[in-house]
């Protein structure tokens, strides 16, 4: 028999017995898995990605008259009057609800309700897509509109950021796919749900980002 | 109690599978109720956009507002569907500590570029 760790003294009366003797976490000496514990070091550091990036967009915006050609432009003109609101408003709600299915997934496969998991797993994929379709259709309406990417600094930062966000949200859904992929295997299992729980993770983080984007980039003046 | 650890205790263990199936039953319905107060937080954000139908005075508070919503949005995601809510606090330590020095990093490099106010000091 197993001689029991440090982490398992601590953790066994508050989780239960059993909990403690299956969860892979129990024998690091946080009670975490590294890779669950590694995404979250990850998503924090993306923190930083972000925050420049936002940060960055502001400052342009706000200096773009100080930019030799750009004296007597018009910051609303470019933004706010170019942005279609209620268009980028469904496109968030349907991000957001992307995170519930999302949530739900892994709920079904802690129960090991395989069907409900895929089903709960393609409806993110799908919403996740529609998100990422309504970008692009969003950047080719800018375009159109005379707002390329070298059109301005204010252009450059706002396409920058949106599309970083995009290439993320990009990467959360290859990432999706390959979970489906991997579930149609046999390979995602209850035993295993916290690989979903990860991949879940770095899917709530870019949900979370556009909820900020979506108000210091679209919303406020 | 994170939703692994439910998982990884109900495997194996008929007895423990039926309290873990309520528990999730219980954390559905906390992950949709959640869904539609997020569905009505992006719904009151959209509105400031129609700022014709509310009065003047109101309209200097928008970004206040926004900035509320925003956050309250964040909260909930981080909180609940990320399982903040119920993992272990060292996590929720390292989600925040990232925030917190991204918050003031770029704070302070705002403030270097005058961003709140002052003299224009980008290149001409």
């Amino acid at each position: 028999m197993r001689r029991p760790t440090l982490a398992d003294t601590l953790t066994a009366p508050a989780e239960g017995g059993h909990a403690a003797h299956h969860d892979p976490g129990h024998e690091t000496n946080t009670g975490i898995t590294n890779e669950k514990l590694g995404m979250w070091l990850f998503l924090g550091s993306e923190c930083l990605l972000f925050g420049g990036l936002i940060s960055t967009f502001l400052l342009y915006k706000k200096k773009l008259n100080t930019f030799p050609g750009f004296e007597n432009t018009s910051i609303v003109k470019l933004g706010r009057n170019v942005f279609d609101i209620p268009f980028t408003s469904v496109s968030s709600f349907v991000l957001l609800m992307s995170s519930l299915t999302m949530v739900l997934a892994v709920s079904a496969l802690t129960r090991d309700d395989q069907r409900r998991m895929r089903t709960w797993l393609l409806a993110t994929v799908f919403l996740g897509a529609t998100f990422l379709a309504g970008q692009v259709y969003e950047f080719t309406a800018f375009v159109k509109e005379g707002l390329g990417y070298t059109t301005n600094i204010f252009s450059s930062a706002f396409y920058t950021l949106t599309g970083f966000h995009g290439a993320h949200v990009l990467i959360g859904l290859v990432i999706l796919m390959t979970m489906f992929a991997r579930s149609l295997q046999g390979k995602l299992r209850a035993r295993n749900a916290e690989t979903l729980e990860i991949a879940g993770l770095y899917w709530h983080f870019v949900d979370v980002v556009w909820v900020v984007i979506f108000v210091v980039v679209y919303l406020i003046k | 109690m994170s939703v692994e650890t439910v998982a990884t205790a109900t495997a194996g263990h008929p007895e423990h599978a039926e309290h873990g199936a309520e528990v999730h039953e219980s954390h559905d319905r906390t992950y949709v109720k959640i869904a539609a107060i997020l569905a009505v937080l992006t719904f009151m954000e959209m509105l400031t956009y129609f700022e014709s139908i509310f009065p003047d005075a109101i309209e200097r508070y928008f970004a206040l507002a926004l900035l509320v919503l925003m956050s309250t949005k964040f909260y909930l995601i981080s909180a609940y569907f990320m399982h903040l809510r119920w993992d272990k606090p060292v996590l929720r330590r390292v989600f925040l500590t990232g925030i917190v020095i991204a918050v003031v990093v770029y704070l302070v490099a705002l403030t270097v570029f005058n961003f709140w106010n002052g003299p224009e000091v980008m290149p001409r």
